[in-house]
C-alpha cells in the first residue's frame, strides 16, 4: 500500500501507535490502513479479492500439506506409544522433511506441522530455529524454554502453585527439564494410575538444518541422546538439499544416535504450478495477469528463487498496483457484484473508463446514433459497460476451458511446443493469437497422427475435466435468478451468448459425439484391417513373383483408404478442435474492457518485484534528478557534471574517469574546479569547506561500497567497481 | 557377583580392577580413575554396574551438557543431594563449600565424568582439580574421568597427579558374537512385535542355535567393515529380521543351514551398504496377518531403500535429488570454476578472443603441467565476490541484470552449505569457497546443458 509518494525505494516506517502489548500494535495498524482506505470503493474491492485468494490458498496449503503431515504424524506416534517399544538405548526416533530449497515456503509449512502435532500428539513442542541458536547453551535453554513455558501457559489458570515458579531462562537446562517432565507425569501417572494417562512425547522440530552450524547440532544430539532413556523425545529435521546433508554434517559417532526416517514434500515447482492452476487461472477470480506479467513473474519463480509465497507476494503486489487509487477497477468482481459496481460508478469513473484504449474499437464497430449516446447519455454507457463486462465474463469463462483442454489434449505430444503444464500453455495463450501460430498447427497435426486408443484417452480426459469444470461453476447460476432492474436488459444479454457456460456445454456435446464415434469407428476399423491382413496372408502363401508384389504393395495402399473411415473422423475432430479453439482462445488483449480485468502493466512492477540494487544505485548517483525531480540537477547528458549535484553524485562521476588506484589529492581538485569554477586553483582547494564536503563525499562512496582505502599507496583509494 | 559377569561379558579384567580399586568399604577410595577406550566398549556399562552393585552413591556427569561449569557443579550437587532442593553454585569454591557441607560419614562417593575430553577447553584448571578432588574436601570422594582419548591428550602440566589408568580394548569377533548373543530375547521379541505369527514357528524362532547360526553368517559379512558393537546390533536387528521372514512364510525349514545362507548372504551384501546410514526402514504400521500383504510391502521397502541408497551412494544421484532455481544453478558453477581455475586464467578461458595465445600457452604449460597436479584435486581456492559475478556473467547466455534477487540466491547456496562464506553481501570483503566436488557439479552443469570441461583449466 502505497501510502506515501515515495522518491526512493526503501522502507518506510508508518507512525502507527506502538503501544507495548502485541496485540494493540496490531489492532492499531489496521486502524490506520482502514482510516486512510476504507471510504475508497477500489480497497474494499481490493481486499475482497485478495481475501478470496487467501482463503483459497489455505484451503489448498491444507489439502497439499495434509498427506504428508499425516505420515509424520503417524510416524511420530508410534514411537513411546503404548506397547514402549524395543528402542535400542541412546537412539533418538529422528523424522527427516527434505522441503526443497526455497526457504520462505518452509514456514508455513511447519507452523501446519507443529500445529497438527500440537493437536495431534502432544502439546510440548519446541521449534529451535538457527538464527537463535549461537551456541550450545542458546539452543538448549531456547529448547527447554519452549517445552516447559508453553506448558505453563496452558496450566495458568488451574495451576497456580506451578506459576510460582516463575522460570528464569538461565535455569533452563536439561535437568530442569526432566525434574520438570517427571514431575508432570510420573506423579500424575501414579496418581491416577487407573486412567492410565500415557506420557506425552517432546518434538523438537529443526527447520532448517544446514543453516546450524553442524558442531552445535552434533553436540545437541549427544545432549539428547543421553537423555532419551528418561525423557520421549522425537527430532524433527527439516533439510532443504537432501538426505546427505545430514551424513555428512554427522560425524558416526552422532549419526549412530539417530534413527532417520526421510520424508519428501513436494517440489516446489510442482506445488506452484497447482497453486497457479488452482486459484490464479480460473475465471473465478476476478483478478488476472496478462501474459507478459505472468511470464515475468514465473520467471523470476524458476530462475531465482522457487518461492512459492514469492510467487504470491508479488502477484499480491500487481494486485496493489492495479487497484491503486482507481475507482474503475471496483468492476473488477464477482458477476454477482458486477450491476452494484457499475450503479455505483460516478460520472467521472465512467469517464474514464471511455478511455480506455480498448474501448476505440468497440466504438467503432457500432453506429453514429450508438456512438453519440454512449458518449453523451452515462445511462446508455452503463448498459452498454454492463453488457459487454458480462461478455468479458463470459470470454473467461471459456477462455480457461480452453487452455485447460488444450493443455489435457497436448500434455502427452512428444516435444510439443506449446508446453507441457497449463501455466505454460495460458502464457503463450495469452501473449498472442495461439491458433494463428505454427506451434499451434504443429501440435494440431501431431495429434492428428495419434492411434485410437491414445485419442480416446485424450479425449475422456478433456471430457472429465469439462464436467469438472462446468460443476464447479454451478453455484454462480443463481445470479440469472437475481435480476433487479435491468430485467430486461440481462435477458437480452444472456439472449446472444456464444461463449461462456453455453460455449462449455455444446464443447461436451461435441466431444462426447466424437469420442463414441471414434469409439466405433475403432472397432470398424479394425476389423477391415483383419480381413486385409488376410488377404496379404494368403498373397504371401503364393509364390512370389514381381508382379504379385506390385499388385500386393498396390492393394496396400488401397487399404489405407479404405481404412480411413476413423481418420476421417479423427479430421474432422481435429478440425473441430481447431475451430473451437480458435474461437476460445482470443487473446484477452482483443476483448473490449479487457484493461479491467487484467493487469499488464509489468515495466512499473517489475522495477518493485525484481529489484535491482546496483541498477538503482547508479542511476540515483550518476543521475539524480531521476530520483530528486529537481530542476537544478538535470544535465543534458548522463556524462556531464554540474556544480550544482549533490556532492557524493559529483564525486561518483568524478571517479568513474579514473583508473584503479585513485590519488585523493587529484580527486580533490577536480571536485573543486566543478564545484567553484571561478576561482583560481591555488586557493579553492585549501577551502576547508570544499575539504570536508570532499571528505565527506568520498566516506559516503566507501561506504557504500564503490571505494576502499588503499595500503600499498599513501593518499590513494581503490577503486572497487567497474 | 556372577549375576554381573553373566550380564557383562568379556570384561572380566576391566570389572575385576574396579572391584579391586572400590574393593573394601573401610579403604579409602582411589583419588582418581582415567578409562579410556573407543566407542561402545562398555565403559559406561561396566562402570554402572559396578557402582550400582556396590550401591556406592555416584553421578555421571556426561561433560557436552556442561556448558557452563556451573550445570556441571549443579548438577553433581543436586545428585548427591538426598533433599529435593535446588542448589545454587557459581564457581569451584561454592561447589567444595558444597561438599563439605554435605552430611555424610566418610562414605565413599563417586563422580563419573562422561566424554571428559570436553572438559579440556572450558577453564584451564578444571580438569587438574578434578583429579584431585579429595585433596579440596573432606570426604571419601573419587573421580573417574571416561573419555575415547587417551590420557596423553590430555596434555596435563607437569606435576599434575596421575590418576589410575584403565583401558577398555576394543572387542574382537568372538567376544562380539557373545556379547550379541547376550541379546538374542530382545531380538526375537522385537520380531514378534512386527509380525503375528503362529505359535510354532515362535518356537522355532526362539531357539537360540538359530540365532547363533544368523549371527555367525552376519557376522562373517560384518565384522571386517565395522567393528561398533552399537551399530553391529543395529544392524543385525534389521537383518534378523529378513533371516526369518522365509522361515515364518513357511518356505525354508528352520534348520535348513545352507539355504538359509543362501537367502541371507545377498540380503547381507545389500545391507552392508547401507551401514552407518541409520535410515529407518521401519514399517509405520504392523503388516495384517495376511501374508502378501507383507510380501508387498517389503518389495516396497526394499526398492525404497534401493533409492535411498543410490541417492547416498552417488553424488550425481545426490545432486538431482533436489532442484535449484535455473540462475542458481549457474552461481553455482561460476563459484566452481572460480574455486578450480587460477584467476589469471580467466580471461583466456572466458574471452571470447583468445586464440593464438591459447595455443603457445599450451606448448609451453604442456610439459610442466604433467609433473603439476590438477588443480581440481587440491582443494578449493577462495575467491571474491567480483569474481563470481565476473564468471556467472561471462558463462550466462542470456543478458540479466544484478538485481538484488540474484544477490540473495548467493546467500541461500552459502545457507544451503554449498558454498562457504559469508552470508552478508559485501563487495569489498566477501570471500567465499565453492564446496562442492566435481561430479555434483558436472550433475548440475548437465542439467542446463553447460559443458563444463570447456571451461575447467585443467582438461584444457
Ligand atoms: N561386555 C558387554 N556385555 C554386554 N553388553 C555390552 C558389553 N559391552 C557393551 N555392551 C553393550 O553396548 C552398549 C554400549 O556400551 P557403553 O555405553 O558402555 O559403551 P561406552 O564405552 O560407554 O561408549 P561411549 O564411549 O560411546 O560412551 C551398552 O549399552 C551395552 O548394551
Ligand atoms: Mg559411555
Amino acid at each position: 500500500m502505497e501510502s506515501t509518494v515515495s522518491v526512493s525505494k526503501g522502507v518506510f516506517l508508518f507512525p502507527n501507535g506502538f503501544q507495548n502489548s502485541k496485540t494493540l500494535s496490531k489492532k492499531k495498524t489496521n486502524l490506520l490502513f482502514c482510516k486512510l482506505f476504507q471510504e475508497e470503493c477500489w480497497y474494499l474491492t481490493y481486499r475482497k479479492n485478495w481475501e478470496a485468494i487467501k482463503t483459497k490458498l489455505n484451503e489448498l496449503n491444507q489439502r497439499s500439506y495434509s498427506v504428508l503431515l499425516n505420515d509424520i504424524v503417524n510416524y511420530i506416534k508410534q514411537f513411546y506409544g503404548s506397547e514402549e517399544a524395543f528402542m535400542l538405548e541412546g537412539i533418538i526416533p529422528s523424522a527427516t522433511l527434505l522441503t526443497g530449497v526455497s526457504q520462505p515456503d518452509h514456514v508455513s509449512q511447519f507452523d501446519a506441522l507443529i500445529n497438527i502435532i500440537k493437536d495431534e500428539i502432544s502439546p510440548h513442542v519446541a521449534i529451535v530455529n538457527s538464527q537463535d541458536s549461537l551456541s550450545l547453551k542458546h539452543i538448549v535453554e531456547n529448547m527447554v524454554w519452549q517445552l516447559i513455558g508453553n506448558d505453563l501457559k496452558n496450566d495458568e489458570e488451574c495451576d497456580v502453585l506451578s506459576t510460582k515458579h516463575k522460570l528464569k531462562k538461565s535455569q533452563c537446562t536439561m535437568k530442569t527439564l526432566k525434574t520438570w517432565y517427571h514431575s508432570k507425569y510420573t506423579n500424575e501417572s501414579t496418581n491416577k494410575k487407573k486412567k492410565s494417562i500415557s506420557t506425552k512425547t517432546l518434538v523438537i522440530v529443526i527447520p532448517d538444518f544446514e543453516s546450524f552450524n553442524c558442531h552445535l547440532l552434533q553436540d545437541f544430539v549427544m545432549i539428547i541422546s543421553s537423555y532419551i532413556s528418561s525423557l520421549p523425545i522425537v527430532l524433527v529435521f527439516g533439510v532443504a538439499t537432501s538426505v546427505s546433508a545430514l551424513h555428512k554434517s554427522f560425524p558416526y559417532e552422532v549419526s549412530s544416535k539417530l534413527l532417520i526416517k526421510v520424508f519428501h514434500s513436494h517440489s516446489s515447482a510442482v506445488y506452484m504450478n497447482q497453486v497457479l492452476e488452482d486459484i490464479f487461472l480460473t475465471h473465478t477470480v476476478p483478478f488476472h495477469l496478462s501474459g507478459k506479467a505472468f511470464e515475468l513473474l514465473t520467471d523470476v519463480f524458476l530462475f531465482y528463487d522457487f518461492s512459492v509465497k514469492g510467487l504470491v507476494q508479488s502477484i499480491k503486489y500487481c494486485m496493489m498496483d492495479h487497484f491503486y487509487g482507481d475507482n474503475t477497477k471496483v468492476l473488477c468482481c464477482k458477476r454477482e457484484d458486477l450491476e452494484e459496481a457499475i450503479l455505483n460508478l460516478s460520472p467521472n469513473d465512467l469517464e474514464s473508463i471511455r478511455q480506455l484504449k480498448s474501448f476505440r474499437p468497440y466504438l467503432e464497430k457500432q453506429d453514429c446514433r450508438t456512438k453519440i449516446s454512449l458518449f453523451e447519455d452515462d445511462q446508455y454507457f452503463r448498459d452498454a459497460l454492463y453488457k459487454e463486462l458480462m461478455k468479458l465474463h463470459d470470454y473467461l469463462y471459456s477462455f480457461y476451458l480452453c487452455v485447460k483442454l488444450l493443455s489435457t489434449l497436448i500434455k502427452d505430444i512428444p516435444n510439443n511446443l506449446l508446453g507441457k503444464t497449463v501455466r505454460e500453455v495460458y502464457t503463450k495463450c495469452a501473449t498472442e493469437c495461439i491458433t494463428d501460430t505454427p506451434s499451434f498447427k504443429e501440435c494440431m497435426q501431431l495429434l492428428s497422427f495419434q492411434s485410437q486408443i491414445k485419442i480416446v484417452d485424450t479425449i475422456t480426459g478433456a471430457l472429465k475435466l469439462l464436467n469438472s469444470h462446468l460443476q464447479s461453476v454451478s453455484p454462480i447460476k443463481p445470479l440469472q435468478a437475481t435480476p433487479k432492474k435491468n430485467n430486461n436488459n440481462t435477458d437480452k444479454v444472456f439472449a446472444h451468448r456464444e461463449l461462456g457456460e453455453s460455449f462449455a456445454k455444446t464443447v461436451r456435446v461435441h466431444l462426447m459425439t466424437f469420442l463414441r464415434q471414434l469409439e466405433n469407428a475403432n472397432t470398424e476399423a479394425s476389423i477391415s484391417t483383419a480381413m486385409d491382413t488376410d488377404t496379404n496372408d494368403n498373397v504371401e502363401n503364393v509364390p512370389g513373383s514381381r508382379y504379385k508384389l506390385k499388385e500386393k504393395l498396390l492393394k496396400a495402399t488401397r487399404v489405407e483408404k479404405i481404412q480411413s473411415e476413423f481418420e476421417m473422423i479423427r479430421c474432422r475432430f481435429i478440425s473441430y478442435l481447431e475451430e473451437m479453439f480458435a474461437k476460445g482462445l482470443q487473446p484477452p488483449h482483443t476483448q473490449t474492457f479487457h484493461e479491467i480485468m487484467f493487469f499488464s502493466d509489468i515495466s512499473n512492477v517489475k522495477k518493485h518485484i525484481v529489484g535491482a540494487p546496483r541498477g538503482a544505485l547508479h542511476t540515483a548517483l550518476s543521475d539524480p534528478a531521476h530520483y530528486l525531480q529537481c530542476s537544478c540537477c538535470r544535465l543534458p547528458s548522463p556524462e556531464s557534471v554540474a556544480g550544482t549535484l549533490p556532492d557524493v553524485c559529483l564525486a561518483y562521476k568524478l571517479h568513474r574517469e579514473c583508473g584503479k588506484h585513485i590519488n585523493l589529492y587529484d580527486w580533490l581538485q577536480a571536485f573543486a574546479a566543478v564545484v567553484k569554477p571561478g576561482e583560481n586553483d591555488e586557493q579553492r582547494h585549501h577551502d576547508p569547506i570544499i575539504q570536508s564536503r570532499f571528505t565527506r563525499a568520498v566516506a559516503e562512496l566507501q561506504f557504500l561500497g564503490f571505494i576502499k582505502s588503499s595500503k600499498r599507496k599513501t593518499d590513494h583509494v581503490m577503486r572497487l567497481t567497474w | 557377583m556372577d549375576e554381573i559377569y553373566s550380564k557383562v561379558v568379556c570384561r572380566e579384567n576391566q570389572l575385576n580392577d574396579l572391584f579391586n580399586l572400590f574393593g573394601d568399604d573401610n579403604e579409602p577410595l582411589p583419588c582418581s580413575i582415567f578409562i579410556s577406550g573407543s566407542m561402545a566398549t562398555g565403559k559406561t556399562l561396566c562402570l554402572q554396574t559396578v557402582l550400582n552393585y556396590l550401591s556406592y552413591k555416584h553421578v555421571f556427569v556426561d561433560c557436552i551438557e556442561c556448558y557452563s561449569s556451573k550445570i556441571m557443579f549443579e548438577n553433581i550437587l543436586s545428585a548427591l543431594n538426598d533433599e529435593d532442593e535446588d542448589v545454587k553454585c557459581e564457581n569451584f569454591m561454592d561447589f567444595i563449600n558444597c561438599l563439605n557441607r554435605l552430611q555424610n560419614n566418610y562414605e565413599p562417593i563417586v563422580i563419573v565424568f562422561d566424554r571428559v575430553e570436553r572438559l579440556r577447553n572450558m577453564d584451564q584448571n578444571l580438569l587438574p582439580v578434578l583429579l584431585k578432588l579429595r585433596e579440596f574436601c573432606k570426604l571419601n570422594i573419587c573421580t573417574i574421568l571416561v573419555t575415547h582419548l587417551i590420557f596423553e591428550n590430555f596434555n596435563f602440566k607437569f606435576g599434575v597427579r596421575e590418576p589410575i589408568k584403565l583401558y577398555f580394548p576394543n572387542y574382537n569377533k568372538e567376544e562380539l558374537f557373545r556379547i550379541i548373543f547376550l541379546y538374542q530375547k530382545s531380538f526375537v521379541q522385537h520380531l514378534l512385535n512386527h509380525f503375528d505369527i503362529e505359535d510354532e514357528t515362535t518356537e522355532l524362532i526362539e531357539k537360540p542355535e538359530l540365532f547363533a547360526n544368523f549371527l555367525n553368517a552376519f557376522l562373517s559379512v560384518f565384522y571386517r567393515p565395522c567393528r561398533d558393537l552399537i551399530e553391529l546390533k543395529h544392524m543385525a536387528r534389521l537383518n534378523f529380521i529378513k533371516y526369518c521372514e522365509p522361515i515364518i512364510k513357511g518356505e525354508i525349514q528352520s534348520n535348513d543351514l545352507t539355504k538359509l545362507w543362501r537367502h541371507i548372504s545377498p540380503i547381507l551384501k545389500t545391507s552392508l551398504e547401507l551401514l552407518y546410514l541409520r535410515i529407518s526402514d521401519m514399517r509405520q504400521f504392523k503388516p495384517s496377518p495376511g501374508k502378501e500383504n507383507s510380501e508387498s510391502l517389503y518389495a516396497k521397502e526394499f526398492c525404497l531403500e534401493k533409492t535411498l541408497k543410490d541417492e547416498l551412494s552417488s553424488t550425481k544421484t545426490f545432486a538431482q535429488s533436489f532442484e535449484l532455481p535455473y540462475f542458481a544453478k549457474y552461481l553455482l558453477i561460476a563459484a566452481y570454476l572460480a574455486s578450480y581455475n587460477p584467476p589469471k586464467e580467466d580471461k583466456r578461458l572466458f574471452m571470447k578472443n583468445h586464440g593464438k595465445q591459447r595455443k603457445q600457452m599450451r606448448q609451453i604449460k604442456a610439459k610442466a603441467k604433467i609433473n603439476e597436479k590438477l588443480s581440481t584435486q587440491l582443494g578449493p581456492k577462495v575467491f571474491t565476490l567480483d569474481r563470481l559475478l565476473a564468471i556467472f556473467y561471462a558463462i550466462l547466455e542470456d543478458k540479466i541484470g544484478l538485481t538484488s534477487n540474484l544477490l540473495a540466491q548467493i546467500a541461500t547456496l552459502v545457507e544451503l552449505k554449498l558454498i562457504a562464506g559469508s552470508k552478508e553481501i559485501d563487495l569489498d570483503t566477501a570471500k567465499y569457497k565453492c564446496i562442492v566436488g566435481y561430479d555434483f557439479i558436472s550433475a548440475i552443469a548437465q542439467t542446463v546443458g553447460f559443458n563444463i570441461r570447456k571451461y575447467l583449466y585443467d582438461f584444457i
